[in-house]
């Protein structure tokens, strides 16, 4: 058996591998999307805000709906209405939080209420504004809550005491095709070198 | 046979190895979510303010004297409050008589009784913080029997605002 062959069988097999990435990608592709997940973020701010007053802690709860351990690198708080054109927005002071290291794990179909494993949710104040501020008694603040996403970290628990899910490192269609086709040009280039 | 790499097949190689790190970088892609809701938050309201009395000083008498009593104006609230002004007053039943720990004096008049309030200046208190003023009672001279005032301690309302 010549050299011809050999190379003739590893253009094939090589062949075959990219054949083989590609068509898994394609599954891969209809089974999940690379468009980011909708979650539910909700918040509740305990007790009244007053002008002055220290800022408040907001227990948020980020639920997650999905098959998959979805990570949240910071949430935030904002105001949106107060319900009065004398009562300004701007009276009102957010903090948001930012998550190092990745963000926070929030495994697949369940919820997590900030603040946990030592993350503290958002906070809102009322500002001592040095004028009346009385339009804003007993008003009621309309408020937005955002959780933008976080890439994750190998080894981050995907939930307390739980392992990692399949979700946690989850590779898209589009990077499925990507690999496919590095490792069919790779073989391809190798196997070019070796015949010239 | 000894094979060198040729121009072509170096930048082939090359071409090879940005592709797999094309690739390579692309694979590194984790689910991502965004997510938002929409929440409520209470604004307080305001509490009354606390008045209290320091000891009086002074005695009064018809025609003369004065008895002086300091107060403290405290804001008990959650938040910060702005104090405006106080007022005084010498408190009354229905009849005009005076009240004395709350209990009317018959015959003691409020109306023989002037208060000269010094209040605190306007400020803005944060809870738990106060501020003080004073109160002056002076009695006039009414030209009639007077003796139901004897020794009372007319009652004064201090309004702060």
């Amino acid at each position: 058996m010549g050299r011809r062959t050999h190379k003739r069988r590893g253009l094939g097999l090589a062949g075959l591998l990219a054949v083989a990435c590609w068509l898994m990608s394609a599954v891969e592709a209809q089974g999940q999307s690379s468009a980011p997940v909708k979650v539910s973020v909700t918040g509740q701010v305990p007790g009244g805000l007053y002008p002055g007053a220290a800022p408040t802690a907001i227990p948020v709860t980020l639920t997650n709906p999905t098959g998959r351990t979805l990570y949240f690198a910071r949430v935030s708080v904002d105001v949106r209405d107060t319900g009065s054109d004398a009562c300004s927005p701007e009276w009102f002071r957010t903090g948001a939080v930012s998550i190092p290291k990745g963000g926070i794990a929030v495994p697949a179909k369940s919820s997590i209420t900030l603040p946990a494993r030592g993350i503290p949710g958002p906070t809102i104040q009322m500002r001592e504004s040095g004028t009346n501020q009385n339009a804003c008694q007993a008003a009621t603040l309309t408020t937005r809550y955002v959780a933008t996403p976080g890439k994750g970290v190998a080894g981050q628990a995907a939930s307390p005491g739980g392992g990692r899910g399949r979700g946690d490192l989850a590779f898209t269609g589009l990077a499925l095709t990507l690999l496919a086709a590095a490792g069919g040009t790779l073989t391809l280039v190798g196997l070019r070198l070796r015949r010239g | 046979m000894i094979r060198t790499f040729t121009r072509s097949k170096k930048r082939a190689a090359a071409f090879g190895s940005l592709v797999a790190m094309v690739a390579v970088a692309g694979a590194i892609a984790y689910f991502t979510g965004t997510g938002s809701g929409t929440g409520q938050a209470q604004v307080g309201t305001s509490t009354p303010w606390s008045v209290t009395f320091g000891a009086s000083t002074g005695t009064m008498y018809p025609g003369s004297g004065t008895s002086t009593v300091n107060y403290t104006v405290t804001n008990n609230g959650s938040g910060n409050q702005h104090l405006n002004t106080t007022t005084a007053s010498v408190v009354a039943d229905g009849s005009g008589n005076v009240k004395s720990s709350g209990t009317p004096v018959s015959g003691c008049l409020a109306t023989w009784f002037s208060v000269s309030n010094s209040p605190p200046a306007g400020t803005t208190l944060s809870p738990s913080a106060s501020t003080t003023g004073s109160a002056a009672v002076t009695m006039a001279e009414s030209g009639t029997n007077q003796d139901a005032c004897k020794t009372v301690t007319p009652d004064i309302l201090i309004s702060a605002s």
